[in-house]
């Protein structure tokens, strides 16, 4: 997949607070600049996940960065977001063991981390769709859960 | 005369008890432990010696000493098969169940680890950067940035519950602690990459001592088992494998290998040699073991005296006043040969010259001891006795044992009057040696440098700088060693010296350091910093309130961070309760607390590659500048302390000549040149052939020469005390051809501190024994012509 581009709806639940974290924006993914996640509600607010770091903007100032090179997960995090959100299931099979299977909407994944590692993202990760991506769970080891809602997908 | 036959026989009887008791003595003081030095801290002079460096050191040494690092690479697999081919290896690895960790660099814990320590210190702890932000204000820079780290879809782990670090203080000050080292790091471990190959990272810890042989040989099965593997995998996929390594044990395994090697080959080819010599010669098994038996006896009253005098001795003492005691087996030699032809008057006729010899050796080794170095004052002190306890071996045992003379071979003394033929010849030899010299003489040099004495294959070395080259780690070669009156200075003299650090990685100067501050900042700092964020976040929770409310969080949220906040209880950092941790377990080094008498404590700030002589000068001055701050280089304080060693020892050589020469004079009168001149001038010859071939002189040329003084002293005592009687000859012949197999074969050797040794000894002792041969026939009276040797088999074909 080369470039993808939609609309998220996401909802962070922490564990300690009693209401979830609600965001919502659009999403731009292009094989060679990478993710850019732009959050428009309740904040202004740009990501850029590549594979050199994740890096956060806000009102074009650079607020966030965090350097691939020596932070122990952010490779990891990076390349994993990469292939959720085009789809590319071989890739994630490097990193999770995949379990496929249909739905009456279309297909299901669910992943569970290979190694110790990868279970400091995420302990379990499932993912919706049809004919792109529609849905995404994912399962933090704290008790945190990420869900986001894919919308006007196309690429 | 019975009661003349008593004495010598009580002798023997009374050497025999003592030496006995010797025994029981070193085998007491060997069992309790072992009183050897290896350190080459413990050859400094007393007063330059330093617990702290000594603490600094040996804390590195020995972490580094069970850790050991592979580099798995390969220029042509793809990413996944050698992650695969890695994880096969780690497999292998644990399974050998040699080593206690196996990882790939980090431990995926590390992480929590580091979060769960620091958690109640989170109210103190700020990165410059936050620092800055707080102390003018900027506090919405801190918010937007939390914010984005809660919204972001893909965020690393917090270290902290939202009510307890709301705007992520402690999660920044964190993430500024992970080594940004040379190495990647992704989902599987560390990796590197150079320009042709992809390296992953293996690392491992064992227990145990690395220079114990047993564990040695195992561990390096181990090794040897994961480099079939990758021939294995190479061969199947057809890509190209490497394995790098890095350790201390592959050197002292590599150490180990090559001293078997050539222990085996050198050691034994020379005992040979030794053994055929004296069989040709004596023909009898019995005086092979003569020899041996004052040799033993007297390394045995060496040790036992050098353990009695100084507490503990180092190895190198061990090692090179071994070689001072083999001199000795020149008194064996003489009376043995002499015994042949003189029967029981053998003892009397050559004890003058034994006892002269005796003499005029202790006094040249023996001025060692007047030098501040320990190594030099151990020397003196074992070689002295070795010489002693030999001597008395030969005096008071020898004649008391049944030596038969059997069918001794006259061919020694039959080639020594064919080589006087030639005598001619030879000096024209000696000349062109003599010629060569000369010109080499104006070319002498002296290189001290540690790095000429490594002795380490090649292949080894390369492997460590390419895994330091890629890794950018702080190695151990040099540091910082930082000094304070108590720990709270000690930090914070840590700190005012980091900005200028900084400043230098900063301009490209050094590549990276890792210091204690950084772990733990002064209890100054974490107070400043709690007040700064008592005042900014929690006395007047506005800031926390419109956050929350940003977050759509209900209003209660803000007060519950403030609980959090007074709940905690207040507790300062201290390096202490860092080193009990899992990341303190890591760099034990940078803390050492008080090592040594004295309440100074002591920290190390290690520092990673120096880009050249510029940023090295620029380094000390930082620590001339700064009070209680040292610059540590190891190789260079090593590579110095042998440049005093042999400076020391050339002087005192040459004081040894001079006191000898007063001895002597009195004794022989004007011959005593002839003494002296076969060993001087056989030394300065071979001092100016090895500049002429390019070597530069060290150490241990200079202890050779020692040697050489040594066996040319015995040698010309002999021969003016005896005027060249044959069996002189012989023992002299004997002795030196004994000391040439014996040390000069170690020419043969790679190790370049043997090679040296070796080299300097060949030469030096061959031309002792030519010159002195030479000369004797401008000595009427000592001409090792016909004459003397025809007498010599009539004599014996009388007895």
């Amino acid at each position: 997949m080369e470039s993808l581009r939609g609309i998220f709806h996401q909802q962070k639940t922490l564990r300690e607070l009693p209401f979830p974290l609600v965001s919502s924006g659009e999403f731009h993914f292009n094989r060679t600049e990478g993710l850019i996640w732009h959050i428009r509600q309740p904040i202004d607010n740009q990501i850029h996940i590549t594979s050199s770091g994740i890096s956060s903007w806000q009102d074009g100032k650079n607020v966030v960065n965090f350097s691939a090179k020596g932070q122990p997960l952010v490779d990891v995090i990076s390349s994993i977001f990469f292939s959720l959100v085009s789809g590319d299931q071989q890739a994630l099979e490097q990193y999770f063991n995949v379990g496929h299977s249909n739905t009456d909407s279309g297909w299901q994944l669910k992943l569970t981390p290979r190694s110790e590692q990868i279970a400091r993202f995420a302990t379990g990760i499932t993912l919706r769709g049809d004919e792109f991506i529609a849905e995404l769970i994912l399962q933090e080891p704290g008790g945190d859960t990420t869900e986001i809602r894919f919308d006007q997908v196309s690429r | 005369m019975p009661s003349r036959s008593y004495l010598p026989r009580s002798a023997a009887i009374i050497w025999a008890v003592l030496l006995i008791l010797c025994a029981l003595a070193t085998i007491q003081r060997l069992r309790m432990e072992a009183p050897f030095d290896t350190s080459v801290l413990a050859l400094l002079p007393d007063d330059e010696q330093s617990a702290e460096i000594d603490a600094a050191n040996r804390a590195m040494s020995d972490h580094f000493a069970n850790h050991i690092l592979l580099l798995v690479g390969s220029d042509s697999a793809s990413p996944e098969q050698l992650r695969l081919t890695t994880a096969e290896l780690l497999t292998q690895l644990r399974a050998s169940q040699e080593f206690s960790q196996v990882g790939t660099g980090i431990t995926p814990s590390l992480y929590e680890q580091l979060s769960e320590f620091y958690l109640p210190f989170r109210y103190q702890l700020l990165t410059p950067e936050d620092r800055e932000l707080l102390q003018q204000q900027r506090q919405e820079q801190l918010q937007e940035r939390a914010l984005s780290w809660l919204y972001s879809p893909a965020s690393p782990p917090r270290a902290a519950s939202i009510t307890g670090d709301p705007l992520g203080l402690l999660q920044n000050w964190l993430q500024s602690l992970l080594p940004g080292s040379g190495f990647n790091s992704d989902a599987w471990g560390l990796s590197a990459e150079d320009e042709r190959f992809q390296y992953r990272v293996i690392t491992a810890e064992f227990d145990g001592d690395p220079f114990a042989t047993v564990q040695q040989r195992r561990l390096m099965r181990v090794i040897e088992g994961l480099e079939m593997t990758l021939a294995k995998a190479a061969a199947q996929s057809g890509n190209q494998y490497v394995l790098l390594r890095s350790g201390l044990i592959f050197h002292a395994a590599a150490g180990a290998k090559q001293a078997r090697q050539e222990i085996s080959s050198i050691g034994i080819g020379s005992a040979l040699l030794v053994i055929a010599l004296l069989l040709w010669r004596f023909r009898s098994p019995v005086m092979l073991i003569l020899p041996l038996l004052s040799i033993s006896a007297g390394l045995l009253v060496a040790m036992t005296v050098a353990l009695h005098v100084f507490d503990r001795v180092h190895l190198i003492t061990l090692a090179f006043g071994a070689s001072l005691v083999g001199v000795s087996i020149d008194y064996a030699m003489h009376y043995l040969c002499s015994r042949e032809q003189l029967g029981n008057r053998a003892l009397s006729h050559v004890l003058p010259g034994l006892s002269l010899g005796l003499i005029s050796s202790v006094l040249a080794y023996a001025a060692q001891a007047l030098t501040p170095f320990p190594g030099l004052r151990q020397m003196a002190v074992f070689s002295a006795a070795g010489l002693v306890g030999a001597w008395l071996t030969v005096v008071c045992w020898f004649p008391c044992l049944p030596i038969q003379s059997g069918a001794a071979s006259l061919q020694l003394s039959n080639g020594l009057r064919r080589l006087s033929k030639l005598r001619r010849p030879l000096g024209v030899v000696v000349i062109i040696f003599g010629l060569l010299a000369v010109a080499g003489w104006s070319g002498l040099r002296f290189n001290d440098d540690l790095g000429n004495l490594q002795s380490s294959p090649p292949e080894l070395l390369h492997a460590e700088q390419k895994i330091q080259a890629l890794s950018q780690r702080a190695g151990s070669a040099r540091y910082l060693l930082v000094g304070a009156e108590s720990t709270e200075q000690l930090l914070t003299r840590e700190e005012s010296l980091r900005s200028r650090l900084d400043k230098l990685i900063r301009d490209g100067k050094l590549q990276s350091y890792q210091a204690l501050s950084n772990f733990v900042p002064s209890t100054q700092r974490q107070r400043a910093d709690f007040e700064l964020i008592e005042a900014n976040l929690y006395e007047d929770p506005t800031l926390l309130q419109e956050f929350f409310a940003k977050l759509g969080a209900p209003e209660q949220t803000a007060q519950l961070a403030v609980q959090s906040f007074a709940r905690q209880p207040r507790q300062w950092l201290s390096p202490e309760d860092w080193q009990q941790s899992h990341f303190g377990r890591l760099f034990p080094w940078l803390w050492l607390g008080s090592p040594g008498t004295g309440t100074n404590v002591y920290s190390v700030i290690s520092l990673g590659a120096v880009s050249g002589t510029e940023a090295l000068e620029q380094l000390r001055e930082l620590a001339n500048h700064h009070p209680g701050i040292r610059f540590v280089d190891r190789v260079e304080r090593t590579s110095t302390l042998l440049a005093r060693y042999r400076t020391s020892v050339s002087l005192w050589l040459l004081l040894s000549y001079c006191a000898v020469t007063l001895l002597l004079w009195w004794r022989f009168g004007r011959a005593t040149w002839r003494v002296l001149f076969p060993p001087l001038t056989a030394t300065l010859i071979t001092f100016g052939v090895l500049a002429l071939s390019g070597h530069a002189l060290n150490l241990f040329n200079v202890l050779a020469a020692l040697l050489i003084l040594g066996i040319g002293l015995d040698t010309g005592i002999f021969l003016c005390e005896s005027k060249g009687q044959t069996h002189t000859w012989e023992a002299i012949t004997l002795s030196s051809l004994s000391s040439v197999f014996a040390f000069g074969l170690l020419a043969l050797s790679d190790t370049p501190v043997l090679h040296h040794f070796g080299k300097t000894v060949l030469l030096g002792i061959t031309l002792t024994w030519l010159l002195a041969f030479l000369t004797a026939f401008t000595n009427p009276e000592a001409q090792p012509d016909t004459r003397n040797f025809q007498r010599g088999t009539t004599d014996h074909d009388q007895s």
